[in-house]
């Protein structure tokens, strides 16, 4: 078995009497990029600063590459960080935020000089290397903070949000940008972030954490498609989950599930449903099919409110006092839509447990 | 234009009155001694005496007080800053406890008036036999609560990112401060040395209690022995003294002008 290049091992921390972090594990593949996605104060950025080593861990250990990381400072663990902030020294040259650490770290100044070449052309920033940060767009200061990383050549990137102060159109350029980098070196990169969009884009897997516990791990698109709780489901949908109180009935070997706006047929009835008969069923704005052909006396919802997105419009349809939020594509909705209908085959439709919310089964409506 | 030529109007009725005593020291500075006292203002000497300034250097062994003055500023600004810029570290970066109280004493203590711990230190330096010694003139400004406070409040404004970035780089405790906040808090750490220049370049209280011999004394000191040290003062002496007393700092200011405004536009010290 190869070893893993980060394992957590039942890590834990406290403050006081909050749990910050409850028994942690994961292990993270050579060369992986790892994304933990998580709401603000669910102790993601917690588990980097433990990892390198800026916190101590309270309970259990993180091994990099199978060394126990407990006591060994932040700088002898051959661990880069990219910061939200970025964390540039504002008063020092780009060349010298790159070489400050190589510096210090004993490497030559001839060594130096050509590492921090090699890694200004592979980033582009050749240019802007005797400039100030100050001097620097957001664009430029996040990437020479990746090159103060990647000059290092450590085992591990960490990376803390670093796209959450960009501005929306040089966050996704930055985005395709990090993930490429990171192909090309290969090396394993643990990423914190609270938006999904980042996390399905860039992770190789990723893990959802809330409240100091781990959710769900694994691929990105099976997190997505089967999420293991109604947390993870309402965290991984935009703008939100629509989520119903359902009923079950079982008719001629299949299911039927019973909602405000709908019945939903599952003709293969998913063996975790066991014998319920109530469940609390969730659907994503963009695993709701619709149509605004409505024929006469056919169940309808009220058109509340149309949000142009571009090529998607996101409708809030109302029904006996409950809000819908549903994805079309732009071009299916009609000048002055009032009404729409829900069609119930062809909805992605996932089941939770009424009491725990774990999932029960994910089907596609039929 | 009127306006600008009415603000111009305001700013040389201000200046007049803040140049007219360094014209009148100056001028007063190259006259011979007839023409001190005259009936009618003289702006301009009408035989500039040239030699009042080498009369006025060896009226008093200026040389040894300029000397002593330079030794006992820079000490005492070293000493200053090194003291203020570790306390200021500590109490802005390291959580430990009573952290807060000797905050809040440091800054209790920048209301005390400085003649009140005169006669405790004179007693203190007295007692350890060190009246009339460079250590007397030094020691009770070594430590200053005022550069204290406006370093800490400069560390503390230094995010924890960068202190985080520094500590990967292999960068932490006196290395931080010294390569990463020192060299950011420079608009206050220039502000304050100049301020502190100024004060004890200029200081004449504590000087002439713990001093009185000339191989200690500073510059003010000696100015001051000019007056009714005999029957008359000999004025043109002494303002050509006090011009070489006060020439460092106007120098000073002059070169330095830029960063000290900066500086107190920065960090709002008043002087």
């Amino acid at each position: 078995m190869t070893i893993p290049a980060l394992r957590f091992a039942g890590v834990g921390k406290s403050y006081g009497a909050t749990k910050i972090l409850d028994d942690l594990n994961l292990e993270i593949a050579e060369g992986e990029f790892f994304v933990l996605l998580g709401p603000s104060g669910c102790g993601k950025t917690t588990v980097l600063r433990m990892t390198a080593g800026l916190q101590p861990v309270d309970r259990g250990e993180i091994y990099l590459r199978d060394n126990p990381l407990s006591g060994v400072p932040p700088e002898r663990r051959n661990i880069a960080m990219v910061f939200q902030d970025y964390a540039l020294y504002p008063h020092m040259t780009v060349y010298h935020n790159m070489a400050f650490g190589l510096r210090r770290h004993g490497h030559g100044r001839a060594e130096a000089d050509a590492r921090i070449r090699k890694t200004a052309a592979l980033l582009g920033i050749q240019p802007l290397l005797e400039r100030r940060p100050h001097e620097l767009s957001g664009g430029q200061q996040q990437r020479v903070a990746l090159g103060r990383a990647i000059v290092r050549d450590p085992a591990l990137y960490l990376m803390d949000e670093p796209l959450s102060n960009l501005d929306a159109q040089v966050r996704a350029g930055v985005r395709t940008e990090i993930k490429e980098l990171q192909r090309r070196l290969g090396v394993t990169t643990l990423y914190v972030t609270h938006d999904q969009i980042e996390a399905l884009t860039l992770a190789d897997r990723m893990a959802v954490l809330n409240e100091g516990r781990i959710q769900q791990v694994g691929p990105p698109l099976d997190v997505y498609r089967a999420p293991a709780n109604e947390f993870v489901a309402s965290f991984l949908a935009t703008p939100k989950l629509n989520l119903f109180d359902g009923t079950i009935e079982r008719v001629d070997g299949a299911v039927l599930v019973r909602t405000a706006i709908g019945t939903f047929r599952s003709p293969n009835p998913p063996s975790a449903l066991g014998g319920r008969t109530a469940v609390r069923v969730g659907l994503r704005p963009e695993e709701i099919k619709v149509s605004f052909a409505l024929r006469e006396g056919e169940p309808s919802l009220a058109i509340r409110l149309l949000e142009p997105l571009g090529s998607q419009v996101l409708a809030i349809a109302e029904r006996d006092g409950a809000d819908v939020t549903i994805s079309v594509p732009a071009d299916a909705v009609p000048e002055k839509a009032e009404r729409l209908g829900v069609v119930p085959a062809g909805c992605v439709v996932h089941l939770f447990d009424r009491d725990d919310g774990v999932a029960v089964a994910h089907f596609r409506s039929a | 234009m009127i306006r600008r030529s009415a603000s111009y109007a305001v700013l040389v009725a201000g200046l007049v009155p803040l140049l007219l005593p360094f014209y009148w020291m100056a001028v007063t500075s190259l006259k011979p001694k007839r023409e001190i006292f005259t009936a009618t203002p003289q702006w301009l000497p009408a035989h500039p005496a040239w030699d009042n300034y080498l009369l006025a250097w060896t009226a008093e062994p200026f040389a040894r007080f300029f000397f002593n003055s330079a030794v006992v500023t820079a000490l005492i600004v070293a000493l200053q800053l090194v003291l203020a810029s570790l306390a200021a570290f500590a109490l802005s970066r390291f959580e430990f406890h009573g952290r807060r109280i000797i905050f809040w004493i440091i800054v209790a203590a920048l209301i005390v008036p400085v003649q009140v711990t005169f006669i405790a230190n004179f007693m203190t330096l007295a007692h350890f036999g060190l009246l009339n010694t460079y250590a007397a003139l030094i020691a009770p400004y070594a430590a200053s609560a005022f550069g204290t406070f406006l370093l800490r409040q400069a560390f503390a404004a230094v995010p924890r990112q960068l202190e985080d970035a520094a500590r990967l780089d292999g960068c932490s405790g006196l290395a931080f401060l010294w390569h990463v906040l020192l060299p950011l808090s420079r608009p206050t750490v220039l502000a304050f040395a100049l301020v502190a220049i100024v004060a004890h370049w200029n200081d004449y209280f504590w000087p002439l209690i713990v001093t009185n011999n000339n191989a200690v004394r500073t510059l003010p000191i000696g100015l001051g022995m000019f007056i009714g040290q005999e029957v008359t003062t000999d004025w043109n002496l002494l303002m050509a003294a006090s011009i070489f007393v006060s020439a460092p700092m106007l120098l000073l200011f002059f070169f330095m002008q830029r960063y000290f405004v900066q500086s107190m536009l920065r960090t709002g010290i008043r002087g």
